[in-house]
């Protein structure tokens, strides 16, 4: 049985919590451990916390893919064609085909004669291919009222994400990983397409069947009498289909449904639905919505205002209502058609649209009626209305949920739109055959024609845009997929943590939804979140949180219901028509009304409920663990902070958490909603009488990244966040199976180091299995000068021995024979180019012959420059060699060569993949950082000999100036360096954890005291000598060694400077872009400070004569510059000069370039005149600009005049 | 105190501590702060040894790509006592490389069954008479220790190189360096006023003992004084006046400071070359870069 992620984590933590008193018993134990951890390199297994890094990816797109699509499979309507009465040659009337079920494949190689048919992900990432699976759908077809008959048809193949249980890799163990040619701690959660890796980035939505109120001054100008005040509910069904409906509080009192269909608003007073859904008299209603509050009148005349609608359609009963919802929207909604009734199209309207959590008509009646006590006790100002930034009312949208929607709507509409249009045509055709359109393999070619699912699935994840008939619910349309690029090992799990508020926000003004609430708390770090455009918008959850993938078990209603009325819940129930007052608390259960609980008695049903939630104890009455029960009682005011009532959520796609709960002594799994009203203690001290919950662990709260930083509780808290953004642009280790990837561009460095110091989570999460940096002795004084302004000074001897050195690989994919995909123009087929067999070429190619391969691809580990022949392939229609050159002006090595085939079967459609290997061992400028947000760039290599050294003989390896702490008060890091220096002198990792408590609560004592024991000062200052002079320096130094980052900003990938070059076609001017050897902006504030100094020829030259000068002509008469044009062969006068140029200048031009340039002489074509024309230098966008405002008949003037 | 220049500092006395296999530790008395930071310098920098510095890679597919592996192979220190007989490579009249200047060795190694360390013991010179080699650590007790290893090669996995060693210094690359680190020290100077023994009581003067995080003091029991038992461990960390300090005590019990003309060096070879070489031919390279600054000296003098 494989256990799962909340079975994974319950035990950790509970390992955790019983093994921290033993651990500081074994202390001692643990140091020698430590010892021998140091040589502990061949490591054969992952954590368990790692391997759950994407597991709640992987658990929504196994639950989405298994039981929501066959949930999603019984919603969906079967589809009807009726044959239009002009086409009775058909030979039927009815045609009907519905899906049965799907089933997904496991992916495989097209080529299924293979002995392995299997594919697995590797392989797909090598050869630049999509890793998907085949989807079959088995679909029932029936004429008329004939035999059903079955089809199983393949759909197409579907991208299948990794790890899943459609995945071949789905359950394999580190051997078997690594044997596939995967990293061993390969945790999936990503999907591959084209090669590339892409995530579906977690989303915040509004929380699942849950009623909110708020207030938006937009609302107002909705529609006459509409007011800011509005209910919103967001219903998902079980099949994860949603469908939000806002009820709007109108000034007349009433309440007016808005609901969005296929991307159109639509409005409904609510009465009709109320009386649509159930059959009862207005009194009922009446009495449902006072709630015996009778004296207030303001609520009475509300409802009366309700009724009044009523009164005003006609409607009493119930098929009334449904036949005028019937003839309303049937001419819009999807799978309607003639035959049915308006009131069919009523119930359909019904059941598809309103309240769609729940199929019964009393319960959406209920939800209906709670959510309008809702909105009218926050009108009456009774209660406070709810935040929607906050995070107590959101749900995340995982991958796998989005995934399986789009996939359920492409299905639906595969036969509800494509096929009906497929078939309409069919049938028009004059060739018609009805025999052969009855045949199984017609309906299997129209229906797999109408799909296309595979690619429109590709398509989703490689652009991550949704393309969609109804927008499933969503705020945006693009943006939801990610690359998972492996720069480092941080990075890339950091993808699968990361949440966005959505694209919606991100184009608001107000900043108020980036705030950091402190509803978040344990949710979301309140650290790692960029800075600049997406700050607080795109978070990353805490280690300990756990976004529900799935359902944790399927719930009995009825056994639900027993269990909660035997808690003390009164339910309700049609045939007794009971009434609570307001002071009960309602029971919402996954957005269904399932009675009340009076407000005396509401204490302990909640506390008995989460008793049997904690402990489990009656298994029979299967009480989820991860159910969150949300108490949000009365006050005991006159204003609730919350609307009073039991908020019981089962669905998936929520956060949980777990803490510990004091009362019943384990861990529970709560939710953000529920912990708003629990008291949960932060540390031991903080408990409380009242207090019911206990953290495990106060760095639950931050995320892995974020937890990895050492004593970063420490530093300011921006540092922090820098750390967060930098540990992520680290060049280290990304991975362990180089050979088998071919990212586009990856970081490596050569002597990686585990740190020293580190934090525990970098042990649970394996973090040091991947290391990103180097322990560096660093020493903290200005020497040289060339340290100032955050720049780094690095012993060239250390740099010499390998300090930073690391190297930079870059894949790319050429097809030998590209010219198959254009038409060859009537030359016989075949391939057009081919691999070299036996070369025989000719003389000149033969030199390139040389460099390359007898293949005539590139030699491994061939140095390649500018021009160097990479390959040489065989030109079958020329009958000769053509070579393809290396184009990159910086050097590089050749890694490896791929030769992938392809799945066409064509042995000569073959695809090079060449991976090549830069060499970046550190130079001047290139970028490095300590794990304190402390960045900076090395200014000089300088001798080891004139390093200052310490009376030991230690020369630093890096010195970093003073002035870098004071106004960033990183003492982190100055704490990092006390404590790997006695580390490193004791010979032991040191394992710290952020929130440590040290004794006396002092830690710079704590380590201060390690350093004496070893003979050092306490505060690890050490007398230093100049390595020049060799005279002590005045003052002690402080020196010790830090963890140092690699960056993977380098010079040598943004250096730019040109002479000439490029030009742009229509300005003239310099183009842009380092790569097209552009330059580089003067702009308009460098423009301003030349300005300022008066600088006024250095400013003609940068912007005129090292520009677009261009020379031309100008008619004096009629003022154009458009005009003029200059007839060579006639010109003889010599008098011209060009305006706006020195004398001597001219002259020298006349000097150089004798007869032909100054022979010339324009005429105006206007005023057709000789000699009216002066020769000017202007700017070549002038020149551009007057032609542009002469096509749109505006004309230029330029008077001219001789200074 | 003697003036700026160190005048009528003529005559440096050296004064042997301890030499080891790779150590030596000894006293320069007498000597000028800049004579003695110039010889730090030019052990580190200028003492010439052997080391690789050119790779041919004619097959390479272990994990480490072939410059990692130059890299690696170049840090190898080898034994040079014979430095003195190359020449300089650049110095050297010949034209790609003769026996002067450099020395062949090649690595040719294949992994056949299983996993497979190269380390310096698979580098073989081309000529087995060569007295260049990498360098075989022994340790204290006498024994041999590991090769330095260079890279692991799995199954089926190959290497063919030929490197070849040049004479080089440390000035250009670490790896010519022939030691690990010089330590100098300037000699401390403790001074223990008399009247120490009669302020402080037995419990503060063990306190002042324990001060001392590098434990230079020793409490004579007998005598209730506080002795300096290895005065060359401490390292000028103050913890001792400051724990008097703290005493609110007379200042001038205890005085710390350095003796401005005595050094203690502390010279880790690599094993390239013996520690006392390493010393004798600093101080050689010391007097060949006097005479020949006194030389320009006075041929400047000449001129004028």
């Amino acid at each position: 049985m494989e256990s799962t992620i909340l079975d994974d984590l319950t035990q950790y933590w509970n390992k955790k919590v019983n093994s921290e008193e033993e651990n500081l018993k074994n202390e001692h134990v643990n140091h020698s451990d430590n010892l021998q951890e140091k040589f502990k390199f061949d490591k054969k297994e992952i954590s368990k916390v790692h391997k759950n890094i994407a597991k709640h990816h992987i658990d929504a797109f196994d639950f989405a893919l298994g039981t929501c699509l066959e949930r999603a499979c019984k919603y969906m309507l079967p589809f009807e064609y009726i044959v239009p009465q002009e086409y009775e040659k058909v030979g039927f009337k009815k045609l009907t085909l519905w899906y049965e079920s799907f089933t997904i494949g496991k992916p495989t190689h097209s080529d299924i004669q293979m002995e392995n048919p299997e594919i697995y992900p590797s392989e797909c990432r090598q050869r630049g291919i999509t890793y998907a699976a085949p989807l079959f759908a088995n679909i029932s077809r029936k004429f008329d009222d004939e035999m059903n008959d079955r089809i199983k048809i393949k759909l197409g193949e579907i991208p299948v994400m990794i790890g899943s249980k459609f995945c071949n890799l789905h359950g394999f163990n580190e051997k078997q990983l690594v044997q596939k040619g995967e990293d061993m701690a390969e945790f999936g959660g990503q999907f591959l397409i084209n090669g590339n890796e892409k995530v579906i980035r977690m989303l915040i939505v509004p929380k699942r069947n849950y009623p909110v109120v708020f207030t938006r001054s937009k609302f107002v100008t909705r529609g006459k009498d509409f007011t800011s005040y509005a209910c919103q509910m967001r219903c998902v069904r079980d099949d994860l289909t949603a469908q939000t409906i806002t009820l709007h509080y109108l000034s007349d009192g009433s309440i007016s449904l808005r609901f969005l269909y296929q991307k159109q608003e639509f409005l409904v007073p609510i009465i009709i639905l109320l009386k649509g859904l159930k059959n009862c008299t207005d009194r009922e209603i009446y009495e449902q919505i006072v709630k015996g509050n009778f004296k207030q009148k303001q609520i009475s005349d509300r409802v009366e205002a309700i009724l009044a609608q009523g009164k005003n359609l006609n409607l009493y009963d119930s098929n009334q209502s449904k036949a005028l919802i019937g003839s309303r929207f049937r001419v819009v909604l999807a799978g309607v058609n003639e035959e049915m009734s308006d009131i069919e199209v009523g119930d359909l309207f019904l059941t598809k649209y309103i309240c769609i959590h729940t199929s019964s008509y009393e319960s959406k009646f209920n939800t209906l009626l709670l959510m309008i006590n809702k909105l009218y006790s926050a009108v009456s100002d009774e209660t406070e209305l709810d935040n929607l930034d906050s995070v107590a009312h959101h749900d995340t949208l995982l991958g796998g949920h989005i995934y399986q929607q789009i996939l359920a709507e492409n299905l639906f509409d595969a036969l509800h739109i494509n096929l009906r249009a497929r078939i309409n045509k069919e049938i028009k055709k004059d060739t018609f055959d009805a025999q052969k359109f009855r045949d199984i393999n017609t309906t299997t070619r129209l229906i797999e024609a109408s799909g296309a699912i595979g690619k429109r699935m590709e398509n989703f994840l490689a652009t991550g845009n949704l393309i969609s008939r109804t927008n499933l619910d969503l705020m945006q349309t693009s943006g939801f997929c990610i690359i998972a690029d492996k720069l480092n090992n941080i990075r890339y799990l950091s993808h699968f943590r990361s949440i966005h508020r959505g694209q919606y926000f991100a184009e608001q003004k107000t900043t108020s939804v980036r705030k950091l609430l402190p509803e978040s708390w344990g949710y979301l770090c309140p650290v790692h979140t960029p800075d600049g455009a997406p700050c607080g918008l795109l978070n990353h959850i805490s280690m300990s949180c756990v976004p529900l993938g799935s359902e944790e078990t399927e719930i009995d209603m009825n056994n639900l219901k027993s269990v909660l009325s035997e808690l003390g819940m009164l339910s309700i129930t049609s045939d007794l028509c009971l009434n609570y007052k307001s002071t009960y608390y309602p029971v919402m259960f996954d957005g269904i009304v399932l009675g009340y609980v009076s407000k005396e008695t509401g204490e302990s049903f909640v506390r008995s409920l989460r008793f049997l939630k904690c402990t489990q104890s009656k298994p029979e009455y299967n009480i989820p663990r991860t159910l969150e029960i949300a108490f949000l009682s009365f006050s005991g005011y006159e204003r609730n902070l919350q609307w009073p009532g039991i908020f019981l959520h089962t669905t998936p796609a929520r956060f949980t958490r777990p803490v510990k709960n004091i009362e019943f002594n384990c861990i529970e799994w709560i939710s953000p909603l529920e912990q708003m009203n629990l008291n949960i203690a932060c540390l031991e001290d903080d408990i409380v009488p009242e207090t019911t919950h206990q953290e495990l662990d106060p760095i639950n709260i931050l995320s892995i990244i974020a937890s990895v930083g050492v004593f970063a509780e420490y530093n300011q808290s921006p540092r922090n966040m820098y750390q967060c953004q930098m540990a992520k642009q680290t060049m280290g280790t990304p991975y362990h199976n180089h050979q088998y990837r071919t990212d586009n561009k990856v970081y490596k460095i050569l002597f990686p180091q585990r740190p020293i110091v580190k934090t525990r989570t970098q042990t649970d999460f394996d973090i040091e299995e991947y290391p990103s940096g180097t322990n560096a002795v660093v020493a903290v004084l200005s020497y040289t000068g060339y340290d100032i302004e955050d720049a780094m000074i690095i012993n060239k001897s250390s740099y010499e021995r390998g300090f930073g050195h690391g190297s930079v690989y870059k894949s790319y994919s050429h097809q030998i024979n590209e010219s198959m995909n254009q038409s060859t123009g009537g030359v016989k087929s075949g391939p057009k180019y081919k691999l070299l067999r036996n070369s025989k070429a000719s003389k000149k190619a033969q030199r390139d012959l040389e460099t390359v391969d007898k293949d005539g691809l590139p030699k491994i580990g061939r140095l390649m420059s500018k021009g160097d022949p990479e390959r040489v392939v065989f030109d079958t229609l020329k009958r000769k060699t053509k070579t393809a050159k290396y184009k990159d002006t910086e050097k590089a090595r050749i890694e490896t060569v791929r030769l992938c085939g392809n799945d066409n079967s064509n042995p000569d459609n073959i695809t090079v993949n060449t991976t090549i290997r830069y060499s970046r061992n550190p130079v001047i400028g290139d970028k490095f950082s300590s794990r304190h947000g402390q960045k900076g760039v090395l200014s000089v290599l300088w001798p080891q000999i004139d390093m200052p050294f310490t009376e030991s003989g230690i020369t630093p390896d890096l010195i970093i100036n003073p002035h870098a702490f004071p106004s960033r008060m990183t003492m982190g890091m100055l704490i990092e360096s006390m404590a790997a220096k006695s580390g490193s002198l004791r010979g032991e990792f040191k394992t710290v954890e952020t929130f440590q408590k040290y004794e006396g609560d002092d830690i710079v004592d704590h380590f201060g005291k390690e350093l004496l024991k070893n003979g050092y000062n306490y505060y690890g200052n050490e007398v230093m000598y100049s390595g020049i002079y060799g005279t002590p320096l005045k003052v002690d130094i402080f020196i010790g060694v830090v963890y140092y980052q690699r960056l993977r900003h380098m010079v040598s990938d943004k250096s730019q400077a040109r002479s000439t070059g490029a030009n742009d076609v229509l300005t003239h001017q310099p183009v842009k872009g380092r790569k097209k050897g552009g330059g580089i902006r003067f702009g308009e504030m460098e423009r301003d400070s030349m300005l300022a100094h008066g600088a006024s020829y250095c400013l003609n030259d940068r912007l005129f004569r090292s520009s677009d000068y261009s020379e031309g002509f100008v008619c004096q008469k009629c003022g154009s510059v458009l005009s003029c044009y200059v007839n060579r062969a006639i010109m003889k006068n010599k008098s011209f000069m060009p305006l706006g140029l020195d004398e001597n200048e001219g002259e020298g031009v006349q000097d150089d370039e004798d007869d032909i340039h100054m022979n010339e002489k324009a005429i105006c074509k206007v005023c057709n005149k000789e000699g009216n024309c002066k020769k000017v230098a202007m700017p070549f966008v002038l020149r551009y600009m007057t032609n542009e405002l002469a096509s749109m008949g505006i004309k230029l003037q330029y008077s001219v005049r001789d200074f | 105190m003697t003036d700026q220049y160190g005048r009528g500092l003529r005559a440096p006395v050296i004064e042997i501590l301890d030499i080891g296999r790779y150590t030596i530790k000894f006293l320069l008395k007498e000597c000028h702060i800049s004579i003695a930071n110039a010889l730090r310098r030019i052990m580190i920098a200028d003492v010439p040894t052997m080391a690789i510095d050119l790779v041919y890679i004619n097959d390479n597919s272990s994990v480490l790509h072939d410059e990692f592996l130059s890299h690696r192979l170049g840090l190898i220190p080898f034994k040079s006592d014979t430095v003195d007989s190359y020449e300089f490579f650049r110095e050297c009249s010949c034209k790609p490389s003769c026996h002067k200047c450099s020395v062949e060795f090649n690595l040719r190694e294949t992994a056949l069954d299983d996993v497979k360390d190269i380390t310096t013991d698979h580098i073989n010179a081309n000529n087995p008479d060569c007295l260049v080699k990498p360098v075989k650590y022994i340790n204290a007790d006498g024994n041999e220790e590991d090769p330095i290893l260079i890279v692991k090669l799995a199954k089926n996995q190959k290497v063919d190189i030929q490197c070849i060693v040049r004479k080089g210094t440390g000035k250009e690359h670490a790896k010519w360096s022939p030691v690990a680190t010089v330590q100098v020290q300037q000699m401390p100077q403790i001074d223990i006023s008399p009247s120490l023994e009669e302020d402080l009581d037995t419990e503060e003067k063990i306190g002042l003992v324990n001060s001392c995080p590098a434990s230079v003091y020793k409490l004579n029991a007998e005598k209730q004084t506080v002795d300096i038992e290895t005065i060359t461990d401490c390292h000028q960390c103050q913890e001792c006046t400051i724990y008097l300090e703290n005493l609110n005590k007379k200042n001038d019990l205890l005085k710390v400071g350095q003796h401005e003309d005595h050094f203690i060096f502390t010279v880790e070879s690599t094993g390239a070359l013996p520690p006392e070489e390493i010393v004798s031919k600093a101080f050689t390279i010391l007097i060949d870069k006097m005479s020949e600054l006194s030389q320009c000296t006075e041929e400047s003098d000449a001129k004028d």
